[in-house]
């Protein structure tokens, strides 16, 4: 980490007509480091990185990512990071390594640093036996995988990953984790991950923050939001902090 | 049932004599063409309704509970019975009406008439919901499936129709060889003949069969017992095939799986000749576009229609008299302000709809792809339309062509048609992306957006070539020159469409406010 500050909101705010989906949140993510955005479904993570990479307006507060204010320098934003959304908007008709050829024109890539990475990742991600078929015939863990190397395609200096891992088996999960280590410690690029997989957050992050229906509730490492609290691990600490730990006598109970 | 016979009845009345005369020489083989009409729409429009978006995969979920095939099979036929029965309930008194009261025919066989209608339109909806349900299976809920399933759900008339009209066409010679009446093979002659017997035998006028005996090669018995077996084997088909049609095969390791070989040297050129990451985008863009087939069965069509054109136009002209009182000359200048003008129009229609509307973007997860990269909106817009300008190309020019081969126009003229088709097509194509980029549909064709897109594309379309035409008239009549002429009716399109598709592109570049 170099001390300095990637991400940094002050009250920002977003409401959708009445529903508040994220609610004056105040934070500061350092360069190089890997934070974790925790919260069940509709707390607001994907909100937030939404409005954190350029796509969405906030309703007040303000932020700024990579020193860029995301109200008047939104292609400056852009060029800094990479967005790996939630659901999968990839071309059907294009094979990975056209698709790939593709976000990097997005990104003003061309010719043989291009093809020399798209090949590199390929292999890294264990698709080049199958990186000329087209994308339609790909598994949705395949497509992750497609999807997290066009993330990084442009060497961010700030990667947005939403819920990275949720259709990825245990080797490809193991695989995204090294590569997210070995890129902040090696590139000093930082990780804004949006998840509700405590585990993963739990072994990558450094820093997590717990949203729920859109206010943070909880920042810290892992290690100080299980102490504090007084839980054995960070889902057990998750669950205590958000709710819905289950009462196992109501377990049985709806079947009359 | 009540209304509009009674308002049938009264405009009926209105028409004398000779109506009366020609329906009583002509009604078997009219019955005919009626019925065909409706057996055709309640067979195609089903299927290529179901086939624009394919969604079984609440299949899944009914079978997983005690719910056999055979009931889901019903069950889907019963959901489509109110909505087409409402249908029959408005159009069969508009195709029985006008016999009726010509033939005076009384209650009972009335009651015949409207009871034959709606047994034909059920059995046909269960052939089509059969049909429709096994191309579902078939191609199941996929990427590669739902791309075949919408090239088929437009081509699906074309493939029913145009054999029907051409047997039509054919009939005698086919007839001829085999003997007898090529349409007593089909369901709709059965039911139509069934129709025209009630006729025959409740008319209150004294309609003697004898007359129509050469057209009736069955008797009314004959014709409903086919009509009964008929019906009886597609039920008994679907009874003994629900199980193998309400099957799934398709899953990410059972898929075909198309593997692209190297890029071909036109797409090599084009990033030759445009290099850097523009190249890029154009190239990808175009292979994304050209290997839906959807797209391209759309093109082909157009392309097809519009070559067609100056064909069909040659054959209508053929029929003008040689002693025409028009100088040669002056007919000549009309051919082809006509053909030019048409062919411009056809392909303006078709272009824009298909690769301003459907083919622009698939889904919203895209956009936020493209959204997240810098100044993404604006490198796909122009990605999307420079690959749009390339592809056009040979649709503008195989039908010039052919008008000019068919007219016999000089190589100026043809390059004339070229031009004007070459632009309107590109304004056309501008025009209709900007529409859709300013309330993007994806590819949703069953959305209000698409609806309204296509909608305001097709008016807007028309609307601007229809302006320009009469202000080019009106400078011809003023003594203005063919090359003012054709700048006037060409240039607005391509400004107008311009215009829409920045206003489009910014508009879709902002960040999204819900």
């Amino acid at each position: 980490m170099s001390g300095s500050i990637d991400i940094q909101t002050v009250g920002l705010s977003k409401n959708f007509g009445s529903v508040v989906a994220l609610s004056n949140l105040d934070l500061e993510v350092q360069r190089g480091s890997v934070f974790g955005l925790l919260g069940p479904n509709g707390a607001g993570k994907t909100t937030a990185v939404r409005i954190l990479s350029g796509l969405l307006k906030q309703t007040s507060g303000n932020a700024k990512v990579c020193g860029f204010d995301v109200d008047s320098q939104r292609r400056e934003i852009k060029s800094a990071t990479g967005l790996l959304p939630e659901t999968p908007g990839l071309y059907s008709k294009l094979s990975a390594v056209e698709f790939l050829e593709f976000i990097g024109g997005l990104n003003d890539m061309s010719g043989e640093l291009l093809n020399k990475r798209i090949d590199s990742l390929m292999e890294l991600m264990g698709l080049d036996e199958r990186q000329n078929d087209l994308l339609e015939s790909y598994s949705s863990g395949m497509k992750q995988k497609v999807l997290v190397a066009s993330t990084v395609l442009h060497e961010p200096q700030l990667v947005f990953l939403d819920e990275p891992t949720s259709r990825l088996d245990p080797a490809a999960t193991a695989l995204v984790k090294d590569l997210i280590e070995a890129m902040a410690k090696e590139m000093d690029t930082t990780f804004f991950i949006c998840t509700h997989m405590t585990d993963f957050a739990e072994d990558v992050c450094e820093t997590i923050g717990i949203l729920n229906e859109g206010i943070l509730n909880t920042l810290g490492s892992p290690r100080d939001i299980i102490e504090q609290a007084e839980a054995k691990d960070l889902e057990d600490a998750y669950l205590k902090i958000v709710g819905g730990q289950v009462d196992r006598s109501k377990l049985l109970s709806w079947r009359g | 049932m009540f209304i509009v016979p009674n308002i049938m009845t009264t405009i009926l009345s209105t028409l004398g004599p000779e109506f009366e005369f020609m329906l009583m020489l002509s009604f078997p083989s009219l019955m005919r063409s009626v019925m065909l009409l409706m057996w055709i729409l309640f067979l195609i429009y089903p299927i290529s309704y179901a086939l624009q978006e394919i969604r079984i995969g609440h299949w899944e979920i009914m079978l997983s509970n005690d719910v056999s095939t055979w009931d889901m099979m019903v069950g889907m036929f019963m959901g489509k019975v109110p909505s087409y029965g409402l249908l029959v309930l408005f159009a069969a008194p508009v195709m029985l009406t006008p016999f009726v009261f010509v033939f005076h025919v009384s209650l009972l066989g009335q009651i015949i008439m409207y009871l034959t209608v709606f047994f034909v339109a059920l059995s046909t909806l269960f052939l089509s919901n059969l049909i429709t349900t096994s191309i579902q299976a078939k191609l199941g809920e996929s990427t590669r499936g739902n791309d075949i399933a919408k090239a088929l759900s437009m081509v699906v008339a074309v493939i029913v129709i145009v054999p029907m009209y051409g047997l039509m066409f054919f009939s005698d010679a086919l007839s001829a060889i085999l003997g007898t009446d090529v349409f007593l093979l089909f369901p709709f002659t059965w039911a139509a003949d069934i129709i025209s017997w009630s006729i025959i035998i409740f008319n209150d006028i004294g309609l003697s069969a004898e007359l129509f005996l050469g057209i009736f090669t069955l008797t009314a018995l004959g014709d409903l017992i086919l009509l009964l077996t008929f019906t009886l084997l597609i039920v008994f088909i679907a009874y003994i095939s629900a199980d193998r049609i309400f099957s799934f095969g398709a899953g990410p390791r059972t898929e075909k799986i198309t593997t692209i070989g190297d890029e071909n040297r036109f797409l090599a050129g084009i990033k030759r000749i445009y290099p850097g990451p523009s190249g890029v985008l154009t190239v990808n863009s175009i292979k994304e576009f050209t290997r839906k087939m959807q797209n391209v069965s759309r093109l082909i069509y157009g392309l097809i229609i519009s070559a067609l054109l100056p064909v069909i136009l040659s054959y209508v002209l053929g029929s003008i008299p040689a002693d025409a009182p028009e100088a040669p000359a002056e007919i000549r200048t009309i051919i082809l302000i006509m053909t030019t003008l048409m062919l411009g129009m056809m392909l303006a229609l078709i272009s824009g709809v298909t690769f301003g509307g459907v083919g622009f973007l698939e889904s919203k997860d895209q956009l936020w792809i493209i959204k997240s990269a810098p100044d993404g909106v604006r490198k796909f817009a122009k990605a999307r339309i420079v690959g749009s300008f390339i592809l056009i190309i040979p649709m503008a020019i195989i039908p010039s062509i052919v008008s000019a081969v068919v007219f016999q126009f000089s190589i100026i003229e043809a390059i004339a048609i070229v031009a004007y088709a070459y632009s309107t097509t590109c304004g056309a194509v501008l025009l209709c992306a900007g529409i859709t980029a300013n309330n993007p549909a994806y590819e949703d064709q069953k959305s209000s957006a698409f609806i309204v897109n296509t909608f305001v594309s097709i008016f807007a379309l028309i609307g601007i070539l229809l302006v320009s035409l009469i202000v080019g008239f009106v400078l011809i009549i003023e003594g203005g020159n063919m090359i003012l002429f054709m700048l006037i009716v060409s240039i607005p399109m391509i400004v107008v469409g311009a215009i829409v598709y920045a206003i489009g592109v910014v508009r879709m570049s902002r960040p999204d406010k819900n």
